[in-house]
């Protein structure tokens, strides 16, 4: 694989990775879920 | 100037990363806005910076 590809799967994983992100940091916060 | 350039975009990009996750949880959080409203308004201000500096500087990269 290139770079370019891992690159790609890199930002899209950080994007995906972002909503279950708020979640857990909401939890953790006891935030208003 | 390609470095600056790329630069800007790679702190845009982080910049807005870091709000994607941020203002979601500020406002959810109990007595967070109050506490996080200018750290909010920081990080909104230097994004607009930013994008008016990669659409400035992308001019002198192309």
């Amino acid at each position: 694989m290139s770079l370019e590809v891992i690159l790609q799967l890199g930002s899209i994983l950080l994007v995906v990775a972002a909503g279950p992100l708020v979640i857990v940091l909401l939890s953790v916060n006891e935030g208003n879920l | 100037m390609t470095i600056i350039f790329q630069l800007t975009l790679f702190a845009l990009i982080a910049v807005s990363f870091l709000l994607v996750i941020g203002v979601p949880v500020v406002f959810a959080s109990p007595s967070g806005w109050t506490e996080n409203k200018g750290t909010v308004f920081s990080g909104v201000g230097i994004w607009f910076l930013l994008v008016f500096a990669v659409g400035i500087l992308n001019s002198f990269v192309i």
